[in-house]
């Protein structure tokens, strides 16, 4: 995984910067629970393309990326927007 | 394992088209209590120099009886389906104000984060720092609303008619809502203490259990990914999927989410 990371540096430094921006925003915007459940689908949707686009650029593109990833934004969206009701 | 059966419980309480069986299986109650509220409400006021509310009987005799009624009704709002409004139950109790306002809440198991909360909202801070009110009623009361057990609170606000006014202008707002009559009355108050004074402490809250069943599906696939990273990166396999450290680093950030999620609807 260490080397992983190194591979991918930016792309990890930009994903971990902008999931932390979401979780300041998730925290800050309570506790208005609509303003929350934005930030979770955007930060699902943001996962979703940001796992595409990294795998497009490294030519590791196929079906199965693509539905991990759904897949992954979907659970990780559902707990946080279930979370808020 | 009993943590993430009474959660997947509280999970499909969630979904109101599903009818869960009656009766308390989880004995939650709040340790809200109304005197750490009228501390905190005064607290506010008297930081910015308005004069400390007044324990009012009857308005807590009114309180009660909209939290009763949101639970007979099944309702959260300042209005009922029937529409009733917060007036009615001030009007019921013979408080004849030329002020009066509204604050509600649920769902929080403490008093500060609901006094934060009710700060943190300009309509109800509105009613809370608002200098014309003299008095304050509350109601803390347990029930079942829509299938989940929660605590209502319900803080009304007033003043007196006292001195004679002519005009005659409500004013309404949409969250904490106030409304002002001018009408000079009659004072009558009668002493009736509020139900719900609550002096159990927490058991199990939904939220507490909707936590821990979450954070056990996210510690179990964060497990999984790191058990799968660490058998591929041994064997040395080639892999067409997706990354385990991207999805580790997302749930590590759900997981501090779902931990530090305050609970509580204002």
């Amino acid at each position: 995984m260490i080397a992983e990371f190194k591979s991918h540096k930016i792309a990890y430094i930009v994903l971990s910067t902008v999931l932390f921006i979401c979780v300041l925003l998730f925290l800050h915007f309570w506790p208005d629970r609509s303003k929350q459940r934005i930030v979770a689908v955007l930060m699902s949707l943001f996962y979703f393309f940001w796992g595409i686009i990294v795998h497009k650029n490294s030519k590791h593109i196929n079906s199965k990326v693509i539905f991990e990833y759904l897949a992954v934004s979907l659970l990780s969206g559902t707990i946080l927007i279930l979370l808020t009701f | 394992m009993t943590l993430i059966a009474l959660g997947f419980y509280q999970l499909v309480g969630v979904f109101s088209f599903v009818n869960l069986p009656k009766g308390n299986v989880l004995g939650y109650a709040s340790n809200i209590t109304i005197s750490q509220i009228i501390e905190g409400t005064n607290k506010e006021r008297v930081s910015q120099g308005l004069v400390a509310l007044t324990y009012n009987t009857s308005l807590s005799e009114a309180a009660t009886g909209k939290a009763r009624d949101m639970f007979t009704d099944q309702y959260w709002a300042h209005t009922s389906p029937g529409g009733k409004e917060p007036w009615d139950f001030i009007k019921s109790v013979n408080y004849n104000y030329k002020v009066a306002g509204e604050n509600l809440a649920r769902d929080f198991d403490s008093t500060t984060p609901m006094i934060t909360a009710w700060m943190n909202s300009p309509t109800h801070k509105a009613n809370i720092m608002n200098p014309r009110y003299r008095d304050i009623g509350l109601a803390v009361v347990d029930g079942k609303l829509n299938g989940v057990e929660t605590t209502l609170v319900v803080q009304i606000f007033g003043t007196l008619a006292t001195d004679t006014e002519s005009s005659t202008t409500p004013s309404v707002e949409v969250a904490g809502i106030t409304l002002e009559n001018f009408k000079q009355q009659e004072v009558l108050a009668t002493s009736v203490v509020p139900q719900g004074y609550l002096s159990q402490g927490i058991l199990l809250s939904p939220l507490h259990l909707l936590k821990a069943f979450f954070l056990s599906i996210i510690f179990l696939l964060i497990a999984v990914l790191l058990y799968d990273g660490f058998v591929a990166g041994h064997r040395k396999s080639v892999r067409l999927v997706g990354k385990n450290l991207a999805h580790i680093i997302l749930f590590i950030f759900i997981a501090y989410l779902v931990v530090f999620f305050k609970g509580g609807v204002v």
